[in-house]
């Protein structure tokens, strides 16, 4: 059984205080010589006697009102106590600062953590022994909030370590923390641990001066962090002058970056995570922002060698700074402008006025690809760059040495280049081949609508007139059309599929109606199909000899398609007029009312000629429909003069003399008594000793000259349709409006067309004109510049 | 000679840690002192009458006695509780009767007293009754010590929620949240909060002034600490003393009925009361109250002032019959703005902050910006005029006689919600937070939770028209056309008591945490067809110094 | 396993569990750490320390309690039922348990204690109260009087 020490009497201060400072003291200096759980428990059932020995002053019952005070109630046992203990911690704690006084540096970094350590253990022991006091007087004390320095006893501790050790050494510890840490900078190994608990400590006591339960980091900001964070100004101002000076500005941001790192990991390693910012930021300010200028200055450069690491790192540099970024992305614009420009300037060079759609588009779309990759990889794709490259993009894509001045151009070149991919091709390709550059055209569409596309989400509208892109939306359209229009006709179609996949990335990126057009077109075309069927089945009932083979058509809607009535009257030939007949009267059974126009100017045919020597099986000629016309007559006859040919035709001249050419130049008609197709009173005798390795021959073709006059009809129908989609939408706002100032009307239209091509204020003046004339809207009188709807 | 001395058989009082080496172990250690047994005997069956050991035994007997005592004394605990066995056994049913009823008290013990200070107030937190601690403090001179801490105290203010005040109507400054005041005392405070409380519950003191008002219709009132302001038909502005409810003074100017008055300020030095006031003759006269002189006569309404209310010392805003509204510049007495909008007569008006809403007889409420004059909202969707309107500067509330409630965004103007329920005409309407009072001339009372939109208690509280109602976050009191005043529990919903005798009509109501006042009118007792009118002061705060009231509860007293 | 020794030399062996619901005890195994010595309660009969421990088995895995505010007063009168049980002791052992569970720094026992006893106070007239505790009215008549008076407020009127 252990041997019992006698305990103080209850109530008897002096002989608990005795005892409670012995072991107290041993608490704090001689932990060491070990606790045993007798002795803490005596020493706390000392504080325990001592507090419970609270009397009531059970006196004479008072009536005094006055004596309020007297009233109050209850005064607990506990102040005494408390009393001494504060100064046993101040006593003790001058010792030990006593004893601090002989170090310095790093062995004052060592006593200070040691003792802290020390102090706080022992401290939280002697929390534990004075328990019953914190449960009980503390908190009442606290409660009632008659004195704001009382604590509890672990509080009491800090705050008195604070008072009478910390505030006279924090200056010398925080110095030899800072010497540590510059030696640490400058490559040295040190003792990261002792940084660390002195850290601790001053975080430790920052206690808030009104409530001693809530910490504070004032401590620790004001002695510790403020201080260091100017020590590493300083350090790193000298360092990155110097550095800067010496070496080049790849090398420099290489030594930028490491140092953030570094700082970085210190935070980790042994600072409060709070300092992460301030020290971060002005690491920042130091390390990048004082340099930004000579940065900057770089980047051209970098850009010009393809330095990608470099660019990286810059850009990660400067990104961390504000503004950082905004000269590298108006340079990046510019540089990749320029590339844009000068590749296709090289084009132009080498291909003169005839560029190849392919050549064309591959060229942007090779510009955009490598910036795209630059942008993604050393700019990790940041939204600015993407800007920045859109905005040179849509430069040099609508403005360019091919283009000249006409923002048109490159959509329809862009068209074209569909077409070429999308038509049936001469050479044939394989069938994966063909997938396979039916693939890459979509994708290189998918970028190019991209591009389109980031337009709409990204930018304000109002910043239109920067970026001409969208005026391509409906040139390319109107282009696409006409030519999908041929291949539909013409059967030249190499896919269904890469058609409808086409349509519907059309349709992805311009919306619904830019291709609800288009659509009825491949509509039009299977009604036609089973059209066909149908006029094929009715024609074995009633088997007629003079029936055509194979004939095969075409019935369109004229709204959908962009094709035009013919030009020309054109007799049709004997041999197929009957058949001709037929279909219309069939077709009219079907649907009575509707028009059939004839687009003879489409229309191609198949002949089987025998009459030439070189073949007994014969040749079989694909021709047009007008070539038909005229080569159907020489079943009758061998020679022809011009004028013969006009009237029995009935074709006009413009008609007649391409068709013709051909056949001359095929040297299938020779030509006589002329040297000009069309002379008047030229000869054309069929030239029977006409000669092919090929069994088929096709003589319909266009020339080049026809090409060039649809492409020029194609821009002026633009035109025209633009000037109408304005007056409508002229029309529209000032009949939900009534009246509208001139500005505004002009903003309206501007707002509600762009989404299809960009209007010309001098375009939308001549519309609002030509509407005065028209009597839809007029000017208000009295009233400047203000229009009214008239109804 | 004692029997036995009470120190003999109490623990020694050497602190428990020795104790357990000392030759006579003791079974507490903990110091209990030495009430326990009493020094003197005494017998139950002569009437506890004191008896002298040599009465009954000789000299011989009684050294006997002794020695077997002290024998007793020497024995182990085990011994003890066999002797005791043996003598105890040797006892009748009368002697143990005596044995157990003289034990038994001995056995108790007073556990606040003996207990840690600091754990008898413990004990005493786990009760939040105030009539206990009361009487506890009653049970002895220790008791009431303790019982004078004022941590108990303070805890049960807590816990009587005494910290917490909704009214809308200013209370007296003393009831104010506790001051740190040096002689400040939480019981004290407690009891005067309680006794509040219970005068609510119960009557406070009452005192009734008849025919100091205009018989026919007082159409406004209102009152603070000092004096008691009502606006009658009878063109005139009564004021009274709010203590003692004698009249002041008499305000005429008007030429028609006062259908509307406000007053702000508080009478102190440099803050003169400023009252406004507008009725059927259609001008607004501005009075200097502590004074009774009139300081501005406003005239701008094409029509009888329907409504006003101050914004502030220098602003007032009047709706009229003539479809319009008017902010004054009271302190200039000129007019500032004309708010036109209104298709039909404005019934009533509420301000918050530089905005104010209006409820029209065209059914629809405007919100009006103060600053500018303009109308920031047209709240339209009753179906019906509007009677009635409450803002707290979020939401607009209207009543109507379409029977609904409308709940508004004064943001963005929409119609948050619809509250049906009334079966007529929505005539009052208060609005405190998330909760909503609404009257109707249904008779009855809702109380509505506006986060819910929900109706949480109806209350058939009148045969007629509801004619006014205020609430705080304790209780409702509702007046109305059927001569009833009634107090009402805003958490039950249940009737607490009725507040006034029946009268013809109910007039108009106003209170605060201490006050209630309430005009009616009441049949005179010797002619039934004649009307005059009352007016009830309620005082609740009982326990304050109040020398000039000397009229005592439920006695009227005859001002004619 | 836990050794604690009364102050009457009775060893009893606990888990470290169980004694741990003395954060008294918890504290100083922390603090001090564990060994094979008892600890000492110089403040506990071993009478008292058998209840409390039995108690403490009850009531092993309660979670702790977590600082709960003084204002929580669901814990008013609320004793469960095993406590309620428990409790039922004469007023000798009730009172060394209240003390034995405040010095052992035992809250919810203390706190079952002390409602018991507020529950013995509530509702009673002085008279009663005195009768309950066996205290003697040591007031004067004048005093008494006065106070009567002074108190009448609490009163149901």
């Amino acid at each position: 059984m252990t041997q019992q020490i006698p305990l103080p009497s209850t109530n008897d201060l002096e002989a608990t205080w005795k005892f409670l400072e012995d072991g107290i003291d041993q608490i704090y200096n001689r932990l060491e010589e070990g606790l045993t759980h007798a002795r803490f428990m005596n020493l706390y059932t000392v504080v325990y006697n001592y507090c419970t020995s609270s009397r009531i002053q059970t006196g004479q019952y008072s009536t005094d009102l006055q004596n309020h005070q007297a009233q109050r109630g209850a005064s607990l046992m506990g102040s005494d106590l408390y009393n001494r203990l504060i100064k046993y911690l101040e006593d003790h704690l001058a010792a030990i600062r006593l004893e601090s006084e002989q170090y310095m540096d790093e062995s004052l970094l060592h006593y200070y953590t040691k003792q802290w350590k020390k102090f706080t253990v022992a401290s939280s022991y002697v929390h534990h022994v004075f328990s019953y006091l914190n449960r009980h007087w503390v908190k009442r004390e606290i409660e009632e909030g008659r004195k704001n320095d009382v604590f509890e006893v672990y509080t009491l501790a800090l705050v008195s370590w604070k008072r009478h050790m910390f505030k006279y050494v924090h200056h010398n510890v925080n110095e030899a923390v800072l010497k540590l840490i510059e030696r640490q900078r400058n490559g040295e190994y040190i003792e990261t641990s002792l940084i660390k608990s002195i850290v601790e400590s001053f975080v430790s006591l920052g206690l808030d001066d009104n409530d001693a339960s809530k910490l504070s980091l004032d401590v620790y900001k004001n002695w510790f962090e403020a201080p260091f964070v100017e020590a590493t100004e300083v350090y790193y101002k000298t360092e990155s002058e110097k550095f800067i000076s010496e070496n080049s500005i790849p090398d420099y941001m290489k030594k930028a970056e490491n140092r953030l790192a570094e700082e970085e990991a210190r935070v980790q390693m042994y600072l409060h995570p709070t300092t992460h910012q301030p020290l971060i930021s002005k690491c920042e300010t130091v390390l990048v922002k004082n340099h930004a200028e000579v940065i900057w200055e770089e980047f051209q450069n970098l850009l010009n060698y393809d330095k990608q690491e470099d660019l990286h790192r810059m850009y990660s540099l400067l990104a961390r700074i504000p503004d950082g970024l905004n000269p590298l992305r108006s340079r990046f614009e510019l540089h990749v402008k320029k590339a844009g420009l000068s590749a296709i300037e090289k084009i132009a060079e080498q291909e003169g006025e005839t560029v190849e759609p392919k050549t064309y588009v591959d060229a942007l779309l090779e510009v955009h690809r490598k910036y795209n990759e630059l942008v993604q990889t050393a700019f990790s794709g940041e939204a600015g760059f993407v800007a920045s490259l859109d905005k040179a993009c849509r430069e040099f894509v609508n403005r360019n040495k091919v283009c000249k001045t006409s923002t048109s151009k490159s959509p329809e070149l862009l068209a074209r280049f569909c077409d070429s991919l999308l038509k049936k091709s001469a050479k044939n390709p394989e069938e994966n081949e063909l997938e396979d550059v039916l693939n890459g055209t979509v994708r290189r569409l998918e970028m190019f609508f991209q591009v389109a596309n980031n337009f709409h989400t990204n930018l304000d509208v109002r910043k239109m007139t920067v970026f001409k892109y969208v005026e391509d939306k409906d040139v390319f359209q109107k282009f696409y059309s006409k030519m999908l229009a041929k291949r539909l006709v013409n059967g030249s179609s190499a896919s269904d599929d890469a058609e409808a996949s086409m349509i519907s990335k059309l349709k992805e990126a311009c919306g619904y109606e830019y291709t609800s057009k288009l659509q009825r077109m491949f509509t039009d075309m299977s009604l036609s199909k089973e059209l066909n069927d149908n006029f094929k089945e009715r024609m074995q009932q009633g088997h007629d000899p003079s029936d055509l083979n194979d004939f095969n058509i075409l019935v369109l809607s004229a709204g959908s398609w962009p094709l035009t009535a013919p030009t020309t009257a054109f007799n049709i030939p004997e041999d197929v007029v009957k058949t001709y007949d037929r279909f219309q009267k069939f077709y009219q059974s079907k649907h009575s009312g509707r028009k059939l126009n004839w687009l003879f100017q489409l229309s191609k045919a198949e002949l089987k000629a025998t009459c030439f020597k070189a073949s007994k099986t014969g040749y079989t000629l694909q021709v047009s429909a007008y070539q038909m016309g005229i080569l159907l007559q020489y079943n009758n006859g061998d020679t022809y003069t011009f004028e013969e040919l006009r009237d029995v035709t009935n074709l006009a001249l413009e008609a007649i003399i391409p068709a013709l050419s051909i056949l001359v130049k095929a040297k299938i008609l020779l030509l006589s008594n002329g040297t000009k197709v069309g002379e008047s009173g030229s000869k054309y005798s069929l030239n029977t000793d006409f000669k092919s390795k090929k069994i088929k021959i096709n003589l319909n073709m266009q020339m080049k000259t026809e090409q060039k006059v649809e492409s020029d009809e194609t821009h002026k129908t633009i035109e025209e349709d633009r000037k109408l989609l304005m007056q409508a939408a002229i029309v529209r706002i000032m009949k939900t409006r009534k009246a509208m100032k001139h500005v505004t009307l002009m903003d309206e239209v501007i707002t509600q067309l762009q989404s299809r091509f960009k209007p010309r204020i001098p375009d939308i003046k001549k519309c609002i004109d030509i509407l005065l004339e028209k009597e839809y809207i007029e000017r208000v009188e009295g009233q400047k510049d203000m229009f009214s709807y008239v109804a | 000679m004692d029997l036995c001395r009470a120190d003999d058989l109490s623990p020694p009082a050497t602190p428990p840690g020795s104790s357990v080496s000392s030759s006579s172990p003791s079974p507490t250690l903990l110091t209990r002192p030495p009430q326990r047994l009493r020094p003197n005997y005494s017998d139950p069956s002569l009437g506890d009458m004191l008896i002298q050991p040599s009465a009954l035994f000789s000299a011989c007997e009684l050294d006997h006695l002794q020695q077997v005592k002290a024998a007793f004394q020497q024995m182990d605990p085990q011994q003890k509780q066999y002797f005791l066995f043996e003598i105890l056994n040797c006892c009748d049913t009368q002697q143990l009767n005596f044995v157990s009823s003289y034990i038994a008290p001995r056995l108790k013990i007073d556990f606040l007293k003996e207990l840690p200070i600091e754990i008898s107030l413990y004990i005493l937190s786990f009760i939040d009754d105030p009539k206990t601690l009361a009487r506890a403090s009653r049970v002895s001179t220790f008791w009431n010590s303790l019982l004078k801490d004022e941590t108990t105290w303070k805890t049960l203010c807590h816990k009587h929620h005494y910290r917490r005040r909704n009214s809308t109507i200013n209370g007296t400054s003393l009831l104010g949240p506790p001051a740190r005041r040096l002689d400040f005392s939480y019981r004290e405070y407690f009891k005067r909060k309680f006794n509040i409380e219970a005068a609510w519950e119960n009557g406070g003191k009452v005192s009734t002034f008849l025919d100091s008002l205009d018989p026919g219709l007082v159409t406004s009132l209102q009152f603070d600490d000092d004096i008691i302001v009502a606006g009658c038909d009878n063109h005139k502005i009564e004021v009274f003393d709010a203590r003692s409810g004698t009249k002041l003074r008499t305000m005429e100017g008007h030429e028609g009925g006062v259908w509307a008055l406000q007053f702000h300020g508080s009478g102190e030095p440099g803050d003169h009361r400023i009252l406004a006031s507008g009725g059927c003759d259609r001008n607004v006269r501005v009075w200097d109250l502590d004074t009774g002189r009139l300081l501005h006569v406003m005239r701008g309404h094409t029509s009888t002032v329907r409504c006003l209310k101050l914004r502030d010392k220098n602003t007032a805003v009047t709706g009229s019959r003539d479809n319009t509204l008017r902010v004054w510049d009271i302190e200039r007495g000129v007019q500032k703005f004309v708010l036109l909008g209104h298709q039909a007569s404005v019934r009533c008006l509420e301000i918050h902050g530089n905005l104010a809403v209006s409820g029209s007889y065209d059914s629809t409420a405007r919100i009006w910006d103060l600053d500018t004059g303009r109308c920031r909202h047209v709240l339209s969707g009753h179906y019906s005029q509007i009677y009635s309107i409450a803002f707290d500067g979020d939401k607009v509330i209207t009543g109507s006689l379409d029977t609904s409630i409308r709940v508004w965004s004064a943001e963005t103007g929409q119609c948050l919600a619809t509250l049906h329920g009334h079966t007529s005409l929505v005539g009052q309407l208060q609005l405190n937070g998330h909760t909503l009072v609404s009257g109707g001339s249904d008779g009855c009372l809702r109380v509505w939770d506006l986060d819910s939109l929900e109706c949480i208690h109806r209350i058939s509280a009148h045969d007629n028209s509801v004619t006014c109602l205020q609430f705080d976050d304790r209780r409702i009191i509702s007046g109305g056309n059927d001569g009833r005043t009634k107090l009402w529990d805003i958490k039950t919903g249940r009737l607490i008591r009725h507040l006034t005798h029946p009268a013809k009509t109910v007039w108009r109501l106003q209170f605060n945490d201490t006050k209630a006042v309430i005009v009616m009118q009441r049949r005179r007792s010797t002619n039934p067809d004649e009307s005059r009118s009352a007016m009830e002061l309620h005082n609740f705060d009982l326990l304050a110094d109040d020398p000039t009231a000397t009229v005592t509860a439920d006695e009227d007293v005859d001002m004619a | 396993m836990v050794q604690l020794l009364s102050s009457d030399n009775e060893t009893f062996t606990v888990d470290k569990q169980v004694a741990e619901r003395s954060i008294l005890i918890k504290n100083m195994l922390e603090d001090v750490g564990e060994s094979d010595a008892p600890i000492p309660l110089p403040n506990v009969t071993a009478k008292i320390l058998k209840k409390v421990i039995d108690w403490c088995e009850h009531h092993r895995s309660d979670p702790v309690s977590q600082q709960e505010e003084v204002n929580d007063r669901k814990r008013l009168t609320e004793i469960d039922e095993w406590d309620q049980k428990f409790m039922e002791v004469d007023q000798e052992t009730l009172f060394e348990i209240i003390l034995a569970a405040n010095y052992l720094d035992i809250k919810p026992l203390l706190d079952i204690g002390c409602k018991t006893v507020a529950n013995m106070i509530k509702g009673k007239s002085p008279e009663e109260i005195r009768r309950t505790f066996n205290i003697v009215n040591d007031f004067t008549p004048e005093e008494e009087a006065q106070i009567r008076k002074e108190n009448e407020w609490a009163e149901d009127r």
